[in-house]
This record gives structure tokens, sequence and C-alpha cells, in this order.
């Protein structure tokens, strides 16, 4: 009693399909909780992918920026300026130099501050000095001693009141780059584990709870993929939804942040926080599917005992 | 939606079993079969009698391909049935239907996705499920109990669904396994004439019991098993073994 041969596998592909969300719906409370815990640790996941990413963003700002800056004298003339200009282009391992009056840098400043700008009027003038922003060469930049006999040298110049050198925020910069990183590789390796191991038992809670179900199909001639397959659809639709969960949080978690630092974050060189790309969006669903799949597959292998 | 119904045969035709020199064992001390041979031809309806332990369940699991002999041959319409994958095994399930003393319903799916269970896997379309499992549950008297949970129907109800999913896909070979074990008498011979019913039609049945009125009620031709071994085949249903029947006879005799 079955459908002629070119309908057959669609019907069975049909009835696996329908089968597949039954043991969601027959244990709701078990996949919900694993829902929830798989969801969990895929928002930390994301959450540190997407810090990671936005601590990078400003790490490239920061290189990008320049890598010395000259604070001139107080009285300090436009053509003096000018002129210390033109004098440090003409030194080795210099890319560019720009010059910033006083009132460049109060305008800058003021950007910077977004809406805490108000704060621009009760600082006087004197914190504004004259400056030059030197970008190195790239191998001189590379250089650090490079770097460090050329700020000496500059500060051996009369009109130069201080040079700053941003090793230090460079540094800083890297490492908590590097952390990021790594957090965000531990979290993912952590989350893939996680997920894995809640859909297996989920999973195997599924199989113990329709045993009969099992037994029963193959006293009635299904075939082992007819027993397996809505297994392995469960854990991957489980998998998936939580991380569809997981992104959706995200999206709120971003939104809430950004109007809680809203203000501070154009110091950072960003008004806006940056969200995960497309692509990465994509990888992630992709690898939520997939924990779910081995997850499930996993379990199965108890299936034989049933 | 495509509707199969008319490319399904009414009637089945009944498969022929036969096994040749059979054995099993759990234990090597104590076979659970053995050196069975026996013919089970197309359409018969055969009972498997015996005590607990005779051998009777082993018997109709070798049938069932649950089981495997270790000695001896397993004939389906003459072909042999050792070495097949799990695959061809559950192709070859589906030309059987079977019934158990527990039923073994899925008691948290209604009674129409029990039966449409034994459907569903040989690929049957939705009209086409629906279409049967309608026709069965009128069959074994159960219309209008198609959307409650197996699990609380009576006893006697449960066995006419698990008979309704044996039935439901016409197969070749009925093998029922102390059927009528926990049931009462008016369920009892409900569920033997269904399985008579379906007889007539073709197919191959085979009743395993240890129910010697029931045997006697509805005779058929009777393997009498005595720990593991054959020691009685009867055409006209007196289940007695060799030994029993000699018994019998002295007494009279005397």
């Amino acid at each position: 009693m079955s459908a002629p041969p070119r309908h057959r596998w669609l019907y069975l592909a049909t009835h696996i399909l329908r089968r597949a969300p039954s043991g969601i719906r027959r244990k709701p409370w078990i996949h919900l909780l694993s829902i929830l815990t798989l969801s969990a640790a895929f928002l930390s996941f994301a959450a540190t992918l997407t810090a990671a990413i936005n601590i990078n963003e400003v790490v490239a700002r920061w290189i990008g920026s320049a890598e010395m800056t000259v604070y001139l004298h107080k009285g300090t003339t436009s053509a003096q300026l000018d002129e210390l200009r033109d004098a440090v282009l003409a030194l080795d391992g210099i890319a560019k130099v720009d010059t910033v009056t006083p009132a460049q840098a109060r305008t800058d400043f003021s950007r910077d501050l977004g809406a805490l700008n108000e704060i621009n009027a009760f600082i006087s003038d004197e914190a504004f000095p004259a400056s030059l922003d030197i970008y190195l060469t790239p191998t001189a930049s590379s250089d650090g001693q490079a770097r460090q006999a050329l700020a000496k040298r500059l500060g051996e110049v009369k009109i130069i009141e201080e040079v700053e050198l941003y090793d230090d925020w460079f540094n800083r910069l890297h490492a908590l780059s590097t952390m990021g990183r790594t957090a965000a590789l531990g979290l993912g390796v952590l989350a893939l584990v996680v997920s894995i191991l809640v859909v297996a038992a989920t999973i195997r809670q599924g199989v113990s709870a329709r045993r009969r179900e099992i037994e029963v199909m193959r006293f009635v001639g299904a075939t082992e993929h007819y027993v397996r397959v809505p297994f392995l659809i469960e854990g991957a639709l489980e998998s998936l939804l939580s991380m569809l969960i997981a992104l959706v949080a995200l999206h709120f978690l971003l939104n809430h942040v950004q109007d809680l630092a809203g203000d501070i974050l154009p110091m950072l060189g960003s008004a806006t926080l940056m969200r995960l790309p497309g692509s990465v969006l994509l990888a992630l669903i992709a690898g939520g599917l997939l924990s779910g799949l081995l997850g499930a597959r996993i379990s199965l292998r108890k299936l034989e005992e049933v | 939606m495509i509707d199969d119904r008319h490319t399904q045969a009414p009637a089945s035709e009944g498969l022929r079993v036969s096994l040749q020199r059979v054995s099993r064992f759990f234990k090597p001390e104590k076979p659970a079969l053995f050196d069975v041979s026996l013919d089970i031809a197309p359409g018969e309806f055969l009972y498997v009698a015996g005590t607990s332990g005779a051998g009777k369940s082993t018997l109709l699991k070798l049938l069932h391909l649950s089981e495997s002999p270790d000695t001896g041959t397993l004939c389906f319409n003459g072909h042999d049935v050792a070495g097949l994958t799990r695959k061809v095994v559950a192709v070859l399930r589906r030309s059987m239907g079977v019934v158990f003393q527990d039923f073994k319903l899925i008691e948290d799916l209604s009674v129409a996705s029990n039966i449409a269970l034994a459907l569903e896997v040989r690929g049957a379309s939705p009209a086409m499920i629906r279409w049967r499992v309608a026709e069965v549950l009128a069959e074994v008297g159960l219309n209008g109990k198609e959307k409650e949970l197996a699990g609380a129907l009576s006893g006697g109800e449960q066995q006419r669904v698990a008979i309704a999913r044996a039935i439901a896909p016409n197969p070749q070979l009925i093998l029922a396994d102390e059927p009528t074990g926990s049931l009462d008498t008016y369920s009892a011979n409900f569920v033997l004439d269904m399985l008579e019913k379906v007889n007539a039609r073709g197919a191959t049945v085979v009743v395993a019991t240890h129910d010697r009125m029931l045997m006697a009620a509805r005779p058929h031709r009777t393997v009498v098993l005595d720990a593991g071994r054959a020691v009685g085949i009867s055409q006209n249903g007196d289940f007695r073994s060799r030994s029993e029947r000699r018994k019998t006879n002295l007494e009279e005799a005397v």
C-alpha cells in the first residue's frame, strides 16, 4: 500500500518533515529549556564577537591617526608653525605633517565630545595650543627606536613645548584587541561545545521518551533513515531557532548599549557601534544549524540500543 | 492532492514462509528454537501453540526478521533471508503486519496517527492515508475514535487499533503474538474474527497462542512447540503434542 514511485519519495519526505517537530510539540518544556540555554550560549558568543569587531575598529582608527603630536609654546605664530611643518617634513621617515591651530583644536575637541560639548565652554584657550600631527612612513612607524629618536630631536626645538608619542596607547589597544579576539574565539568554541552537548542531551531525552515509537516504527517497516532523520532535523531546528533568538536579542542589546553609551562613543572615533556584518551573521546561523545536527548525530549513536 | 487509492490492491497475496532445520540459541545449553522445519503456505492460517518459554515468540521474531537463525534457513517465497541489510529487512517488513499481546501502540498519539504510521513508512499519500485509516477503523468497529489518544482506550479497543494498524497496508503476512492474551472473551473473539477475515482475503496469518479453548473453537493447522522443538503438527486444530495425545489415548483406553 504505497504511493506510485514518482510520488513516494515526496510523500516520505513530507511525513519525515511533519514528524520532525513532533518531539518539540510533545515535550515542549524540555525543548524550551534547551532553547533558552542555547540562546544564552550563542548570545554570549555573538556579543563577544561584536565587542571584538568594535575594538578592532577602534584600533584601526587609531592606527590610521597621527603617530606623534608636537605641541608648541603659547604665542607661536602661524608663520613659525608653517616653517616648523616644512622643516619636519624634510626629515627622514616623515610621510605627512598636519598643522593644527588653537581654533582648529577646539573645534575638533568639540566634535569629539558630541553631546557633551557643553563642557567645551569651560575650558580655557590655553588647553588648545597650536600643534603638528606627524604621520610616519611605514618603515619609521614600525621602528620604535627611530620614533623615540625623532621625538627626542623634536623636543630640543625651541618653540616646541611637548612631544607626545602614542606608543602606550597603541600597545594597550593592541593588547585589548588581541584579548577581544581571543575571548571571541574562546567563547565561540565554548558556545559550540555547549550547543552540541545541550542538543545531544535534549535529543537523547527525546529518543528515550520515544523508545516505544521508534520500536513500533521499525516493526512496521521504517528504514533507519526514516527513524533518524526527524531527530536530526529536530536538533538542527532547535539550534537554528536558538541562534535566531540570540541574534535578535543581540540586536536589541546593541540598541540599548548604543542608547546608554551614545555620548561616549564619538570619543572612540565613531558615533555608532559596529554590528556584525551579513556574512558573519550567515556564518553564525550556519554554525548554529551544524552544531544542532552534530549534537543530534551524537545522541543518535544510542539509537542502536533502542 | 494526488489520490492513489485506486492503485492499491484490495486484497493481498499471501507470503510463503519456509523454515528448514532452524535453531536459535540464546544460551548454548538451552535453545530457544531447535531444529524446527516448517512450511507455511500462502494464505494459510497457522497457530503456533505451546506453553510459556516454548519458543513461540522466538519463532515469530524470526519470521519478523527481528532475530536471525543461528543454524538452518528461513525463506520467504523461496528466497533465503539470511544476511539481508537493514534496509532490505525494513522493506520486507512492509509486507507484514504485527499484532502483540501488549498492543505496542504509541499511547500519546491519536488512534489515527498510530494506524497512519504503518502507511507513512511506505510512502503513502496523505489522502490515501486518511481514506485507508477511516476504512480500517470502520472495519474494526472504532469509527469516531480517530482523534482519541491510543492510551485512553480500553485493552480491547487498543488491540483493535493494533489490528487496524497491522491490516491497513494490506500485508501479505500477519504475525500475531498472543493477540488475545490480555483480552476478555468477546474482544478475543473479535480479534480472531478480524484475523480470519484478513486471512480470507489472501494474507498468510501466523498466530502464537497458548489459549487451547480458542484454538479448539476455531480450528486451523497448528504447530506445537515445546522447549524450542516442534513436537507436533495438527491439521485439525488438535493442538496437543504427540506425547500428550498418546497419554490421552492411553487414559481413554484404560
